[in-house]
């Protein structure tokens, strides 16, 4: 029971979070969304010319080599992830030197 | 119970369940990310998956969403208040992403009988939450990285000291 309940509510939370993106498209935050109003116009365009990679005629099937990109994704994350745990890790030597301080040597 | 003890813990099936469920929606939006490995089928598809999949990772951590969602007005460890902000953006984020994923559909959703739309602005709304959650993301796993390798570190240790005839699941 408590499954379902909880699987209804974080639909239910998706639902809204979905419900917020049309709320954002009728907003004028739209026009920052969409830099050419002619969509039919833009279908035909040529997808190299402008970057975009779903319309990339490259990208239609699968490519053992784009491995290598995919890898990459993890260079970023990687090197956020190491970021935060540095800053975790100062921080938490910080507080043990004052817990260290406070209790005259004895880290606990 | 102590740190150690707590270390020599058997892993519960749910947080076990939980750990490889994260595991593979990371490499799975790893490898979605990057239209130019998959193709345009296999993206497709596979962001169907991973909506699942992330359906079922938010009911499986719904009862800390309350927990901290209620707490956030209280006093609160600071962390705990940053990651519910961030973990509420990747929320976002990824829902953003899934549903105009689904509506600029070209061939999983032809192929269940529907038709995609080519709006701009679902397209580029499409692009620009799958770069930003690609940091979000980051974020997200960076703030529970003490929970993930304290959970992976028990799964694995047991894995190589468990007999191999003993049926774990």
């Amino acid at each position: 029971v408590r499954l379902v309940r909880h699987t209804l509510y974080s639909l239910t939370l998706i639902a809204g979070v979905i419900a917020l993106m049309f709320g954002v498209r009728a907003t004028p935050f739209n026009s920052l969304m969409t830099d050419d109003h002619d969509d039919n116009r833009r279908v035909e365009r040529s997808s190299s010319e402008r970057g975009d990679r779903r319309r990339n005629p490259r990208n239609q099937d699968f490519d053992p080599a784009g491995i290598v990109a995919a890898a990459g994704t993890l260079v970023p994350q990687a090197a956020i992830v190491a970021g935060v745990a540095v800053l975790e890790g100062k921080r938490r030597r910080k507080k043990t030197e004052a817990i260290r301080q406070a209790t005259n040597g004895d880290p606990q | 119970m102590t740190q150690v003890a707590q270390r020599h813990q058997p892993v519960r099936r749910l947080v076990r369940f939980d750990f490889w469920l994260d595991v593979v929606l990371l490499i799975a939006f790893t490898l979605d990310f990057n239209l130019e490995f998959t193709g345009i089928a296999a993206h497709e598809w596979l962001g169907a998956a991973f909506t699942v999949a992330l359906v079922v990772h938010l009911v499986s951590h719904w009862e800390w969403v309350v927990k901290t969602t209620g707490k956030l007005r209280q006093k609160y460890p600071n962390k705990e208040k940053l990651r519910w902000a961030v973990d509420l953006t990747v929320l976002i984020l990824m829902t953003w992403t899934m549903a105009s994923g689904f509506i600029i559909s070209v061939r999983a959703l032809p192929a269940l009988g529907f038709t995609g739309s080519t709006e701009g602005f679902f397209r580029n709304l499409h692009s620009f939450g799958a770069d930003v959650s690609v940091i979000a993301i980051a974020f997200h796993v960076a703030l529970s990285w003490a929970w993930i390798k304290s959970v992976g570190r028990r799964i694995l240790r047991r894995n190589a000291t468990a007999p191999l005839t003993s049926g774990q699941s």
